[in-house]
């Protein structure tokens, strides 16, 4: 089963970090500064309406990212089951790791809590000491992966961390991180043609080479997982020929996702063309035809327009991944293919709704049919994540996709109410402690009803998704803010407090800019906008969909009123059709129910029928530095 | 409900009777109605030493001076030839009234963008056609058969002339009585015919449930015979609710049934506020989301159309078969669903745009299987249309399809057509009237007939996308287009393929808010005004360029991504290797050898490093006749 892979000449560039067996690549000491992992920025109390917030969010998924942790490991719980008395956790998994340092210092910008941050230093410490001298992140036990075994795609998603990191405290050492695990994501991929790939979920070991000369390139073996076993045959190390196959059933998330987007990180930072080589081979892999649907309707080739099947969030991130590489490498064939796949997998969902289901066609690849009725958060979040990044991109714009994800179905599935976890848990007061680690954890649910188990996955993507959607509320350059977003935020340059969906009210408090340019949503019939400058009636100028407000001093407040139309519309999500009651973008009631009492019912909007906001009081964390989207 | 529609039919009806009885020939009296100077573009004219690049207003007059205007026929009341084949020697076609509105909206387009005044008389006349045959009961009747017999007359048809002609001309001349036109037009798309011989149907629409429809593919003489196409066998009964999308000879039956009426109520309600035929909208909308009128997808029931994934076909916009129709249907539900704002519909529509894009070569502006103008034409105007609704950032779908597909389906090269008809210097007034139409093309090549529809849908989808350009609002130019353009506010200049340049002259603006496109990257574009260096705000993938002076030159460089990339086409069955620079299409291999046909995207020139240019007279028109 083990074969020894014999590398390659054309990967030496990449060796050049690689250091002599034995010696220490990284030290934690010299990247970990306690001191500058607190988020910077200030606080300052508002009056708010009481409506959406994702700092309020964000500040619920640092609680279950810092708490829901094996002290002992220091690894994150794969799962969390409160469905049952007493409630169960999974396995503390130290490859869980990486997202999770990836994320916490979004969610920290977010709300501005320092929280916990020993937990998250000592987190970092412990993957930075995996690290070896030629640049792989090796497994510390055998906990899913064989002990001093490398997984390229925790090796990417930690290169990615590190980069999060970096922005954090600008310390360049992070780079330098950073070019180590991409040295090693070179030299161990296997090139086929003019393609590179890893074999399907196993992890790497390599051989050492002779005394002071480190490791021969490309010298090692690889080994699988002992996470489960591939559904559809597979051998590894061979070539995937199926995106199927796997545990997971997403081969080129499982493979190569996690490398490009490590290999296009580091070129962001140091331009590095080897890196982009690299990344370009591993999407040729990712390219494959059998990697996506034969054909779709009409004949086009799936492969050539993003049509795929089986799991929605593999497939969406590594849409991100080749979206990525297309803006780094100018390619507008990479950019078109990731929004076309973006186009695909919004048709299969309900946009509006922020529904996606974790599974395209599930049965046709021997999975459970029912994991097409089932949103898995981690994909919704994917999918917002994707459409922010083509938004920017100028792949076409999402943003009302982004409003409806965030404010419907990735809200809804997470838990953030601890009597209802601890009614699901059995009402044992003395699981409370338990429980309260795990309040703003996230899982996967129905249309209707969600099942009480968090998954660490859907939480880390929420997470992620959450900053994604915060940034893109508003933006500033060069004295212009941009406003995508009708969601509260308290920023340097402008605050945003919405009053939806109670009622159609957007006030936007100026600070430092000199002109503000504000996205309508589609929903809003522009004929009805009304917009007015510290109170007084101005006339709006529109640049497409954008409302401009021009020659804005610090203080002024332009306030925005238009009608929020309630409409109720029929969909048909798996095998039945709902009624979804809308207020603008907001779902305010979804039936038929599922009124499984195994289950915690969402939707329970009853509040949000009302047309007054309500309001409160409020410290909001200005952030100053605010992290870019990695 | 029914009863309602027909009283408020009545009594409109009636007034205009009673209002316009004193007109002799029709409720609207020609000779008021048509006023030469007022249809001549209004604008002036520059001078400009600008890149000898794709220009629309330049395409724009080529048809107007040819197809637009010169194949209708003055000796059979301005109806144009349905095809005019130039393969080996001239064929003509027969004659088709199907599309004639459409042509009196696409002409004052094509004004508008060239500024040309050329065949006035024409234009002219060919509307004194439509408003003498318009009937006191507010219905167009053919004036002699041609692909429907004189003396019918089609609902669908009717509700057509309301957006494209009859408004069109509203907003040139702003005559009041357009907009009486459009009342009453649309006020008889509910109709009541007395019982007689042929009469199946004496109530219009057809209600059924909470749906209606008009039979597809069926006129009507004055007494409500029906009267069906002569356009082949049909799989339709007269008279039935069609079953399938299918259903008819042209199997585009959500199109025959909706699409006009449907357009009108929205478009009236747009103008006037006349909500007395929304009831009826509202109808045929239900009838047009039916699962049958949609792809019927892997399974199948009167109830859900439902694909392999598990995706049912008519929530999500999936449709197979005409794809023309298709496409045009979604134009005016979009229409329909920003103007009552429907928020349902409008996300159907976005996402039957995606399907066409996942089902194209998209860079090479190559959706479905290729194919007729009508098809490129309407698909740029969604998409157009959809950006203007918020429903997305298309400016890059349009930009390839104009660069690439629009302009090669435009037979703007006499030469080339003297060549495939036999280089008889005879043949030349003949194919000049068909110069500057439009054709039907697969990947890499077109054929050799000019089709009457086409040639009234090739300007329109110009228009859309010149429309698009550049705007203005209360001092901000939105540039959204890398496209030659004179306007009152600013001028846009592009050096595209050849150089990485646009320059834009400003004249009015103070706020000059540009669209870069997706293939190219914000921190690669070089910036400056007046030759001066700046650093313009950004606002997602806009630059912003403020406090700007009448007479400032912004100029934007950058170099554009050059690549080979390989597509499979269908129409084709291999892959093509595209050679693009930017987004346009310099080259495609392998080639069809054909003789037959007319290659496309013979762009040698294009592959220069250094745009040629030119000193030209464009106009700058000062009355933008909106998207209808």
């Amino acid at each position: 089963m083990f074969r020894f892979i014999h590398s390659i000449i054309l990967v030496a560039g990449l060796m050049g970090p690689i250091l002599p067996a034995g010696a220490e690549p990284i030290d934690p000491a010299k990247l970990i500064d306690p001191g500058k992992m607190k988020p910077q920025g200030s606080w300052q109390e508002v009056t708010w309406p009481a409506t959406l917030d994702l700092a309020e969010r964000a500040e619920l998924s640092l609680n279950v990212l810092t708490q829901a942790i094996d002290a002992t490991s220091d690894s994150v719980y794969s799962s969390f089951d409160f469905g049952r008395n007493p409630p169960a956790l999974g396995t503390a998994s130290w490859f869980l790791n990486p997202r999770n340092l990836y994320v916490l210092p979004y969610l920290r910008t977010i709300c501005g809590k320092d929280d916990r941050l020993d937990a998250e230093a000592k987190m970092m410490k412990k993957m930075l000491l995996q690290i070896d001298a030629a640049g792989l992140v090796t497994s510390p036990d055998d906990t899913g992966w064989p002990r001093g075994t490398s997984v390229p795609l925790y090796n990417g998603q930690l290169a990615l961390a590190m980069l999060t990191w970096h922005e954090r405290d600008k310390n360049p050492a992070w780079l330098n991180g950073v070019d180590l695990i991409s040295s090693g994501l070179g030299w161990t991929s296997i090139d086929v043609d003019d393609r590179a790939y890893y074999p399907l979920e196993c992890g790497f070991k390599r051989i050492p080479g002779p005394p002071g000369m480190g490791a021969l390139p490309g010298a090692g073996t690889w080994h699988p997982t002992t996470i489960g076993n591939s559904i559809l045959p597979y051998a590894p190390p061979a070539e995937p020929d199926s995106d199927q196959q796997g545990y997971e059933g997403c081969a080129k998330y499982m493979t190569v996702s996690g490398p490009i987007e490590a290999l296009v990180g580091k070129n962001r930072y140091k331009r590095d063309a080897m890196a982009l080589d690299r990344a370009m081979r591993l999407a040729r892999f990712s390219l494959k035809p059998g990697m996506w649907q034969p054909l779709n309707s009409l004949a086009y080739p799936g492969n050539e327009h993003g049509v795929f099947a089986g799991q929605l969030t593999g497939n969406v991130h590594v849409l991100r991944a080749l979206l990525e590489l297309g803006i780094a490498k100018r390619s507008a064939y990479l950019k078109q293919f990731a929004r076309e796949g973006y186009m695909y997998a919004t048709r299969n969902g309900i946009a509006r709704m922020g529904w996606y289901p974790a599974w395209i066609m599930p049965e046709k690849f021997q999975r459970p049919k029912n994991l097409h009725g089932i949103s898995d958060n981690g994909g919704v979040a994917a999918m917002l994540m994707l459409a922010v990044k083509l938004s920017d991109a100028g792949m076409d714009d999402y943003w009302d996709h982004v409003d409806a994800i965030v404010r419907n179905q990735l809200i809804e599935q997470q838990f953030t109410d601890l009597s209802a976890m601890r009614m699901m848990a059995g009402g044992d007061p003395k699981d409370d402690a338990l429980l309260e680690r795990f309040v703003g954890g996230c899982g996967a649910g129905e249309p209707t009803a969600i099942k009480p188990e968090i998954s660490a996955s859907a939480s880390l993507s929420t997470a992620a998704a959450f900053y994604y959607a915060w940034h893109g509320i508003t933006r500033f350059d060069h004295g212009l803010a941009q406003v995508n977003l009708f969601l509260n935020r308290a920023s340097p340059w402008m605050d945003v407090e919405s009053y939806l969906p109670f009622e159609g009210k957007v006030i936007l408090r100026n600070k430092q800019a000199e002109a503000v340019r504000v996205r309508i949503p589609l929903w809003v019939d522009i004929k009805d906008l009304k917009v007015m400058l510290n109170g007084k009636p101005i006339q709006a100028i529109q640049p497409g969909r954008c409302v401009m407000v021009e020659e804005i001093k610090n203080g002024d407040v332009i306030e925005l009123n238009f009608i929020v139309r309630e409409r109720t519309d029929k969909y048909f999500i798996h095998d039945k059709t709902y009624t979804i009651q809308y207020r603008g973008s907001t779902v305010v009631d979804i039936s038929p129910r599922n009124i499984d009492p195994q289950l915690i019912p969402m939707y329970q909007r009853d509040a949000m029928q009302g047309t007054k906001a309500p309001m409160q009081m409020v410290k909001r964390f200005v952030a100053t530095n605010l992290l870019p989207l990695q | 409900m029914i009863k309602r529609i027909a009283l408020a039919s009545l009594a409109i009806v009636l007034g205009f009777c009673l209002v316009l009885s004193a007109t002799a020939a029709g409720p609207f009296d020609p000779d008021k109605m048509i006023n030469l100077e007022k249809m001549k573009p209004k604008g002036t004219w520059e001078e400009v030493s600008w890149p000898d690049t794709l220009d629309l207003s330049d395409r724009a007059r080529i048809a107007l001076e040819g197809a637009l205007t010169l194949n209708p026929d003055p000796a059979h009341h301005y109806i144009y030839a349905a095809g005019f084949g130039f393969q080996g020697g001239l064929q003509p076609m027969g004659l088709e009234w199907f599309h004639s509105m459409s042509y009196l909206q696409s002409i004052p387009y094509a004004r508008t963008m060239s500024g040309s005044e050329a065949n006035m008389d024409a234009e002219a006349a060919m509307m004194r056609v439509h408003l003498e045959n318009l009937s006191e009961d507010g219905m167009l009747y053919w004036p002699e058969t041609a692909d429907e017999k004189q003396g019918t007359t089609s609902y669908q048809k009717n509700g057509f002339s309301v957006f494209t002609m009859v408004l069109t001309w509203y907003e040139r001349d702003k005559n009041p009585a357009w907009l009486d036109m459009a009342r009453l037009m649309t006020a008889n798309l509910v109709h009541d015919y007395p019982p007689g011989p042929g009469v199946m149907v004496p109530h219009l629409p057809v209600i059924v449930e909470d749906r209606a429809y008009y039979p597809p593919e069926c006129t009507f003489d004055r007494k409500g015979v029906v009267l069906t196409s002569g356009r082949g066998t049909s799989n339709y009964q007269p008279g039935e609710e069609p079953k399938e999308d299918r259903s008819g000879v042209e199997q585009a039956a959500r199109w025959y049934v909706t699409t006009g009426p449907i357009g009108a109520v929205a478009a009236l309600y747009r103008y006037t506020g006349d909500t007395s035929r929304l009831e009826l909208a509202q109808r045929l909308v239900r009838f047009a989301l039916k699962p049958s009128m949609w792809y019927l997808g892997s399974t199948y029931t009167p109830q859900a159309s439902i694909t392999e994934e598990g995706v049912p076909c008519n929530e999500h916009g999936m449709h197979q078969g005409h794809m023309t129709c298709n496409v045009h249907n979604m134009v005016y539900l979009l229409d329909y669903a920003v103007a009552f704002n429907d928020d349902y519909l409008k996300q159907i529509v976005r996402e039957g745009f995606d399907y066409f894009i996942n089902n194209s070569v998209k860079r090479m502006g190559y959706v479905f299987h290729g194919g007729e103008t009508d098809f490129t034409a309407y698909y740029m105007a969604l998409g157009v249309r959809l950006t203007d609704a918020g429903l997305g950032d298309c400016w890059d779908d349009i930009d390839s399809i104009v660069r690439n597909r629009l302009v090669e389906q435009q037979f703007s090269d006499l030469d080339v057509m003297r060549k495939f008809a036999g280089n008889n210097p005879q043949n030349d007034p003949i194919l000049k009237r068909y110069l500057g139409g439009f054709g039907v093309a697969l990947g890499t090549t077109l054929w050799t007939t000019v089709f009457g529809s086409n040639s009234q849908s090739g300007p329109y989808g110009m228009y859309h996308a010149w429309h698009a350009i550049t705007r203005f609002d209360h001092g901000v130019a939105t540039v959204n287009l890398f496209l030659n353009r004179v306007s009152p506010w600013m001028n846009v200049a592009s050096w595209l393929p050849y150089e990485g340049k646009v320059e834009l002259t400003n004249k009015q603006a103070h706020t000059a808010d540009v669209r870069i496109p997706g293939w190219l990257e914000l921190e690669d574009v070089k910036t400056s005004i007046n030759g001066l260096p700046v650093e313009p705000s950004r606002a997602g993938h806009h630059l912003i360029f403020r406090k700007l002076k009448p007479g400032d030159i912004i100029r934007l460089e950058f170099d554009q991504p050059e690549s080979i990339d390989q597509y499979f086409v269908p129409s084709n069955q291999r892959k093509l290797a595209i050679h693009l620079r930017g987004s346009t299409v310099l080259d495609l291999s392998p080639r069809d050898h054909d003789p037959t046909v007319i290659p496309m995207m013979l762009r040698d020139h294009m592959k220069a490093n250094k745009a040629p240019m030119h000193t030209v007279r464009r106009f700058s028109s000062e009355n933008i006749l909106p998207l209808q």
